[in-house]
């Protein structure tokens, strides 16, 4: 059982220590910086869209392949799971406010 | 109770729910209209593995239920969409408990614990809600009030929704609103039906583990006493998102939203414990979970979907997590849509690779209680890899109804070693 403990601290132990390697002021910044590069870039593509397009340019778009969720159930079992086992909001944009995760 | 007679009754409960959901959403088809309607049921299993995580919490999980939907519509104003779904979720499992622990038979907290070494517990999870779309004839503006429901033995939560959008620009932009709020009752013993408006019932009060209630935490004067276990605990959260989609050309189309979230009351889970060690890092205590009574969660997506050819579609969808525990998650999920046969047999495959950057409240090997204090698993630092296929099939067309198959895996794994798998059949059809 000791030996069991004491692996299980090292392994705690080395993680904090990978964690405190990793998160330091340079990678910090740098992940601040990549935010705001993501940002900008999702607001380039947004002026992208001014130009219109009319109804009989949508083949393409209303196809079933172009949607972004394509199966309701499967989507209601994935933000159960993935809420539930990440400690994020889950899915992507789901409306649902987010439940408690318990089991 | 014998564990057959449990598992009897769960089943019972089980095929209740699901000849109910059955009737609620076919039966509510007389109303709609002959056209844009669609009603679907499907089955799902999920089982998860714990291999690792929290030692002294097993979050073993088999997960099996059936969910019914349908979007009807009544008439050029008014939609509707009623869900209703039902499971059987059996969780937990035998922990590892060190034998160094002082007090994990004393504690109320650990009394918890071995009660969750005694083996899996049942539970009968079951949810509704019912949305409506307006739009008004001649205008723009969809708006969607909702109302939500979810009973599950220890949990219950209610909820109202709202959202609004607007088609401008010949549909290629449209920006979206919504709202959702939530009331939860938790406990960590059973809340019988009474649950439903936040009061225990008798069910509760003998609920599993009541005895632990006499202990007086003699393991440690500095172990907190847990808060008795036909205590119910209650959290509010309140959800807001804004966003919008973009058609950026006839190929290309875009969605982003950000997401704020605030949840506060009770927020620790009430059945978590946490170790305490000694100087030689021998674990020697249980102590409960505490975490703040407040938690500000915002969230970012993005997804973007590209059309080469009709019939295929490859996308991406992104999201980053940031809250004020400390908790930073960022996900990406690259997907391709194709076909077998044009319009009667597709596919769908994805995969998401995620990185959480884990709480500030866990302590590592803590040898005294802290003010927040928690070893929940799903707060620690972890990536996760998952993936999955989708299989649509059009089975038949009669006059203007479609029946259409869709069956689907779906698999997990995280770097601390808990992992899942599951499927789902479903049929659904169009009219």
């Amino acid at each position: 059982m000791q030996q069991y403990m004491l692996r299980l601290s090292s392994t705690r132990q080395t993680a904090m220590a990978k964690w405190s390697a990793f998160w330091t002021a340079p990678m910090r910044r740098f992940c601040s910086r990549a935010l705001m590069v993501y940002l900008l870039a999702n607001c380039l593509l947004f002026t992208q869209g001014c130009a219109t397009t009319e109804f009989y340019q949508r083949e393409k778009l209303n196809d079933r392949a172009m949607q972004f969720d394509q199966d309701g159930g499967l989507n209601y079992l994935r933000q159960k799971i993935e809420a539930a086992r990440e400690g994020s909001l889950g899915g992507f944009g789901s409306a649902e406010a987010g439940g408690c995760g318990c089991q | 109770m014998p564990v057959k007679t449990m598992r009897h009754r769960a089943a019972h409960r089980f095929v209740t729910i699901f000849l109910v959901a059955l009737v609620v959403s076919y039966g509510s088809c007389i109303f709609a209209q002959q056209t844009d309607n669609n009603a679907q049921l499907d089955i799902f299993v999920f089982n998860q593995e714990d291999h690792g995580g929290n030692k002294i919490q097993n979050e073993e999980m088999l997960y099996v239920g059936a969910r019914a939907s349908a979007k009807l519509k009544v008439n050029k104003v008014l939609t509707i969409r009623p869900t209703i779904s039902g499971a059987l979720l059996y969780a937990g499992g035998k922990p590892d408990v060190p034998s160094t622990i002082t007090n994990a038979t004393t504690t109320s907290a650990s009394q918890r614990s071995s009660n969750r070494a005694g083996g899996k517990s049942d539970y009968t999870p079951v949810t509704t809600s019912m949305g409506f779309d307006i739009k008004p004839i001649g205008s723009d503006w969809t708006l969607s009030p909702g109302a939500f429901f979810s009973w599950q033995d220890n949990y219950v939560s209610r909820g109202l929704d709202f959202s609004a959008s607007v088609e401008l620009f010949n549909g290629n932009f449209i920006p979206s609103f919504s709202y959702g709020f939530r009331w939860d009752s938790l406990t960590a013993g059973k809340l019988g039906l009474s649950g439903i408006f936040g009061v225990m019932g008798e069910e509760g009060e003998d609920g599993e583990g009541g005895e632990g209630e006499e202990d007086e935490g003699e393991g440690d004067p500095t172990v907190e006493r847990a808060p008795p276990i036909n205590q119910i605990d209650t959290r509010w959260t309140h959800n807001f998102q804004f966003g919008f989609t973009q058609i950026l050309s006839p190929e290309w189309r875009l969605n982003a939203s950000v997401q704020y979230t605030l949840q506060h009351g009770s927020l620790s889970a009430p059945n978590a414990v946490l170790t305490l060690y000694d100087q030689n890092k021998v674990p020697v205590l249980f102590a409960n979970e505490k975490l703040p009574n407040v938690r500000n969660r915002l969230q970012f997506n993005t997804r973007v979907r590209f059309s080469p050819l009709t019939g295929w579609g490859i996308g991406a969808d992104h999201s980053f997590y940031i809250d004020d525990w400390g908790i930073m998650n960022a996900a990406i999920e690259p997907q391709v849509d194709g076909y077998f046969v044009p319009e009667v047999a597709l596919w769908r495959a994805w995969y998401r690779y995620s990185y959480q950057w884990g709480t500030r409240f866990h302590r590592g090997h803590p040898t005294h209680e802290y003010r927040y204090q928690t070893d929940d698993a799903d707060l620690l630092t972890f990536s996760t890899h998952s993936g999955g296929a989708l299989f649509f099939f059009r089975l038949a067309r009669w006059g203007e109804l479609d029946w259409n198959l869709r069956v689907s895996g779906y698999a997990f794994s995280r770097s601390d070693h808990i992992l899942g798998y599951g499927g789902l059949v479903g049929i659904e059809f169009d009219w």
